[in-house]
């Protein structure tokens, strides 16, 4: 079982609030203050495919306000875990979980739970940006209309746009189509189409890997902004990108959680000789 | 790619380590210089600084491109930043001997009569403990780091009753002088080489297990084993 001492969870939130203090407001600090606390939390968690055992007996705690990175090899089930967290498995008929996923103490795979509302409440980036075909406009607002949205979508839009750090680069061209964006550009469109649902949490799978390196630095920017109001679950390749990016990271091998800790710990003196071996390209 | 790097990396640990035995080298003939005021050997350590000087400055460059290029983490960071700042402390170290070989051919053959047991006693034991720093370094080994700095204390009371030798004299006669500061300023190089030393222990401490234990009561934790 690995799960991070209440007392080391205490002193990264602190540290981490006085980092970002400057740039959040005073309502987001206050949400923050507030929502540090658990708000993914996996305990023996197993997934298969069928008799494939995908995700063996993983137990975390993810904390409110924090980028949380996954890490590990190809087919370690670092996605597969991370797409269990908004039931995005649920659509492989060979799927089964057992163990307690949580999100905010509500047993996620309870019969009583709503996928839908649950997904809009834990948002999801995919490796590859994937707008509809419709204007930049529609794209953002399209969430939130289907969803009896009642208030004022201009401003809506606007919202998630600025929060995306695309507002500047795409106002004057809203009724365009998506597809004319960059490809950079249509991943902040997601992650934009994604706020624009308010959720709670935003998972990321890759978000990064289809981008060139200046687009890739703009979305690792957005990303330790959007923590301000978002805890963000990222699951990635690139062990740069997760040691930039994130103030918590998990290390999976052959299904298991092998280490979880704080990032520099991770990336300077890592407890397990297999999450050693990784970061420094030994193996995987 | 990552055997590439793993090969330079273990070469530059060993380039590392031959420029540690090289200094080594350049100290144990300081002190046999200073003894034996000997001033041919003084002459050989004064020539050999240029050869620590060009060599550290080829493996901090090293170094930086290895950083620049493959982005180490973990143990590879460490080693990195491990043989960055031993680099510095070896060439330092290099430097005090060389002073100490200038004040060999300072001194005329009686002046060091009355300190030769402190010097040679000091030599000694910076010889022991630069050679547990080194030796420690080379074969990544804690013990051999804390025996290094379970003598600095002794080194830095040998200096003390040094200094407190020199003064009593200069109180009771000012002749010679001149060679009792020779004398002074060989075992305050002998003194700072002690605590370059001490430096390479901690950054043996660092690599090993990633705790940085400069500045913190873990020095002394540590040097009680």
């Amino acid at each position: 079982m690995v799960t991070m001492s209440e007392t080391r969870l205490e002193r990264k939130s602190a540290i981490n609030a006085a980092r970002i203090t400057p740039r959040v407001s005073r309502q987001a600090t206050l949400h923050q203050e507030n929502d540090s606390r658990i708000v993914i939390q996996a305990d023996c968690v197993t997934i298969r495919y069928g008799d494939f055992e995908a995700v063996k007996k993983v137990t975390l705690d993810i904390p409110g306000h924090q980028v949380t990175a996954i890490i590990g090899p190809s087919g370690c089930g670092k996605s597969t875990f991370l797409r269990a967290i908004n039931r995005m498995n649920d659509f492989i008929p060979a799927m089964s979980i057992s163990g307690s996923l949580n999100y905010r103490g509500e047993n996620i795979y309870s019969p009583k739970s709503d996928a839908v509302d649950l997904r809009r409440r834990i948002g999801m980036v995919f490796q590859k940006p994937n707008p509809f075909p419709k204007t930049i406009f529609k794209n953002v607002a399209w969430g939130a209309s289907i969803n009896g949205y009642r208030g004022d979508l201009n401003e809506l839009v606007e919202n998630a746009l600025k929060q995306a750090a695309l507002w500047g680069e795409v106002k004057d061209k809203l009724d365009q189509s998506a597809f004319a964006l960059s490809g950079g550009q249509q991943q902040r469109l997601c992650i934009a189409r994604a706020i624009a649902l308010q959720p709670d949490v935003l998972l990321m799978d890759e978000p990064c890997s289809a981008l060139d390196p200046i687009a890739t630095a703009k979305i690792e920017d957005l990303i330790d902004d959007l923590k301000a109001h978002y805890t963000v679950v990222l699951v990635t390749h690139n062990m740069q990108q997760a040691a930039r990016v994130s103030d918590l990271t998990a290390f999976m091998y052959m299904g298991e959680l092998v280490e979880f800790d704080e990032t520099d710990t991770i990336f300077t003196k890592p407890n397990q000789q297999r999450t050693q071996d990784y970061i420094t390209g030994r193996f995987g | 790619m990552t055997t590439h790097f793993v090969n330079l990396l273990e070469e530059l640990r060993r380039r590392s380590a031959r420029m540690a035995s090289l200094v080594e080298d350049m100290f144990q003939e300081a002190c046999e210089s200073v003894i034996d005021t000997n001033d041919a050997l003084a002459d050989r350590v004064i020539r050999r600084d240029n050869e620590v000087d060009s060599e550290e400055v080829a493996i901090e460059s090293e170094v930086i491109r290895l950083m620049a290029l493959y982005q180490p983490v973990g143990s590879d960071l460490r080693l990195l930043c491990a043989i960055l700042k031993i680099n510095n402390d070896l060439e330092r170290i290099a430097d005090c001997a060389v002073n100490v070989a200038e004040r060999a051919r300072h001194l005329e053959k009686d002046a060091l009569s009355c300190h030769r047991d402190t010097i040679t006693d000091m030599g000694k034991f910076v010889g022991s403990m630069l050679r547990n720093a080194v030796q420690s370094f080379a074969i990544e080994d804690i013990g051999l780091a804390r025996k290094a700095f379970s003598e600095d204390e002794r080194i830095d009371a040998l200096y003390e009753q040094t200094i407190k030798k020199i003064v009593a004299e200069g109180a009771t006669s000012s002749e010679g002088m001149a060679a009792r500061l020779d004398v002074l300023s060989v075992a305050k190089n002998l003194e700072r080489i002690a605590d370059h030393a001490t430096n390479i222990a901690e950054d043996v401490i660092f690599l090993s297990t990633g705790e940085i234990v400069r500045h913190t009561d873990n020095v002394s934790h540590l040097a009680g084993g």
